[in-house]
């Protein structure tokens, strides 16, 4: 109770591009690489702004970094593959982009894994369609392409 | 500067325009070089942004000639360089490749950074008399030794100096590892002699030694080159008095076999705890076809012994396993390593994972190149990576890391 207490009056105050206002522990603020940084230059009572981070990417990360306390492995691994499984992959890019600005370590390595994992054993028109790319290679760089590595192309899954 | 940055924050809406270290995030999870390979063609940014090589997927690659299948799907494979000047690589390490070009030209080719370092050409090397590129498939001159008698001269094509002159570099460090004295070894001629080169020497300059001798492999080890030959004896070089001599150290006594050329190969291996291991390399020959009633013969391997260099007892001590190691062979330095911990790999321990650097097989283009495998040293069984293939060429090799 007293670590609360102590907490509450330490809490940190970030302010997101979209204006709004988030109070936050020191043990949660210092996983966020940049902010333990900012906090370092700056007096505490500061309201630290946050130009490249909206409320919704701070506010996932927040849930992250609260909801990874969880005591035992397997908690924490169940509540990572919740956490990711929740994100559209739309959601996950803006906050993988927040999260490397912010440079949270541990989403860093679970963030970036987690879409690894899913282009596993994937063709390249999977790919694309799944990042939403169109593909900029001209038919002849493309089938130079293919001509070079022609042995990556065979027993992908199918789309 | 904080209004740009934020506008560009606000504008990324695509997945092209990841930043190059999230994007590198990512493709260092993908531990199968296909997938890695697959996400770099997705888009120009990506394949502009992603290096070459998955250099994350860590352990020696096998560099092979041109697309086709290979018994080992998932095995880390790339395409070998090929270069207008039908370059053979003979040698491997720290990154590096070394190839020779059918116009003589002797390079190290780094494939990750695709930076090149010429070395001295073929013309410079020992028993090359002249090199005169216009005379038509007579181009060299080359000094022919024949023990106890006089040497003389003889002219002899490019294609035949290309593929049979040189048998395999080996490397003391990478190039751009300045804390290390660079130094490159050839065993060249009909007569496996030893020769280096150091960065910035314009020739290759031999040995000097009392001792007759015919290298099959050559490393470095404890400050010194050590060689094997032929017979199963060991050499020492020394890299500063440029002299060498022969070790006082009988060929193992077990295999009566081991001084035949054409069905050994032997090599000098570094163990991981530090002790200097001999494997040799066993083939068979075998018919794979009857062409106008003459049987057609190409060759395999069959298995391996592996020694292990007893130095007070000055002996060789068979040894039955490596233990959790993986030694690798073939044109590349001889290398002995451990398997990695995170289990992304496919290197099993205890085995022996070989390409084949036999210069003469290849010589006709008709078979060869082909006898690349896992060799296990617990059930003494080998896994072939192209079964059923008689002919690869160029011959792969390990690119090691």
């Amino acid at each position: 109770m007293a670590e609360k207490a102590s907490e509450s009056s330490n809490s940190i105050s970030l302010n997101t591009v979209d204006g709004k206002i988030f109070k936050v522990s020191p043990t949660i603020a210092n996983q966020m690489q940049t902010i333990q940084s900012l906090i370092k230059a700056y007096d505490s009572s500061r309201v630290i702004s946050l130009p490249h981070v909206n409320a919704f990417h701070l506010s996932k990360i927040i849930e992250y970094l609260e909801g990874k306390s969880a005591t035992t492995v397997s908690a924490v691994k169940e509540f990572e593959a919740q956490f990711m499984k929740d994100l559209s992959l739309k959601q996950l890019k803006g906050l993988l982009i927040a999260v490397g600005y912010l440079k949270v370590n541990e989403l860093l390595e679970l963030m970036p894994k987690t879409v690894a994992k899913l282009i596993e054993n994937k063709s390249v028109e999977f790919l694309r369609k799944f990042f939403g790319i169109v593909n900029d290679f001209t038919p002849s760089e493309e089938a130079k392409i293919r001509e070079e590595i022609a042995w990556a192309f065979d027993g992908v899954d199918e789309d | 500067m904080t209004t740009y940055a934020m506008s560009q924050v606000m504008m990324f809406d695509r997945w092209e325009e990841l930043p190059s270290d999230l994007l590198f995030e990512i493709a260092k999870h993908l531990d199968s070089a296909k997938d890695y390979v697959r996400f770099r063609a997705t888009c120009k940014t990506w394949n502009l942004n992603l290096p070459n090589t998955p250099n994350h997927i860590r352990g020696p690659k096998l560099m092979i000639p041109f697309a086709f299948s290979m018994g080992m799907e998932n095995f880390v494979h790339l395409r070998l360089p090929e270069k207008p000047n039908k370059t053979l690589y003979r040698g491997s390490g720290f990154g590096w490749l070394i190839g020779i070009g059918n116009d003589g030209v002797i390079k190290m080719l780094n494939p990750i950074s695709n930076t090149q370092i010429d070395l001295p050409p073929m013309s410079t090397t020992p028993d090359i008399v002249e090199y005169h590129p216009d005379n038509e498939d007579e181009e060299y001159t080359i000094t022919k030794h024949v023990r106890d008698r006089p040497s003389y001269t003889y002219v002899v094509e490019k294609d035949h100096i290309q593929k049979l002159h040189l048998h395999k570099f080996i490397l003391s460090s990478s190039p751009e590892d300045h804390t290390h004295d660079f130094m490159a070894l050839v065993i060249y001629g009909e007569q496996r002699q030893l020769a280096f080169c150091r960065i910035g020497d314009s020739k290759w300059t031999t040995f000097s030694t009392k001792d007759y001798y015919y290298l099959q492999d050559a490393i470095f080890y404890e400050g010194k080159i050590y060689g094997i030959d032929i017979d199963a004896e060991l050499f020492e070089f020394d890299p500063k008095s440029l002299t060498g001599s022969i070790v006082q150290v009988p060929p193992p006594n077990d295999d009566p076999e081991i001084r035949l050329v054409d069905l050994t190969t032997k090599y000098l291996i570094p163990s991981v705890e530090g002790d200097l291991l001999l494997a040799v390399r066993r083939w068979q020959w075998k018919k794979w076809r009857e062409n106008h009633g003459v049987d057609e013969e190409s060759y395999n391997t069959t298995k391996f012994n592996v020694y292990k260099l007893d130095k007070s007892a000055e002996q060789w001590e068979k040894v039955s396993s490596v233990g959790d190691s993986v030694l690798v062979v073939g044109f590349n330095n001889s290398i002995c390593m451990l398997p990695f911990s995170d289990g992304k790999d496919n290197w099993m321990r205890n085995c022996i994972y070989f390409t084949d650097n036999n210069v003469e097989g290849q010589y006709r283009q008709i078979f060869g190149g082909q006898d690349v495998g896992v060799f296990n040293l617990q059930d003494n069984t080998i896994q072939e990576f192209f079964p059923g293939t008689i002919f690869l060429y160029p011959p792969p090799l390990w690119l090691l890391s």
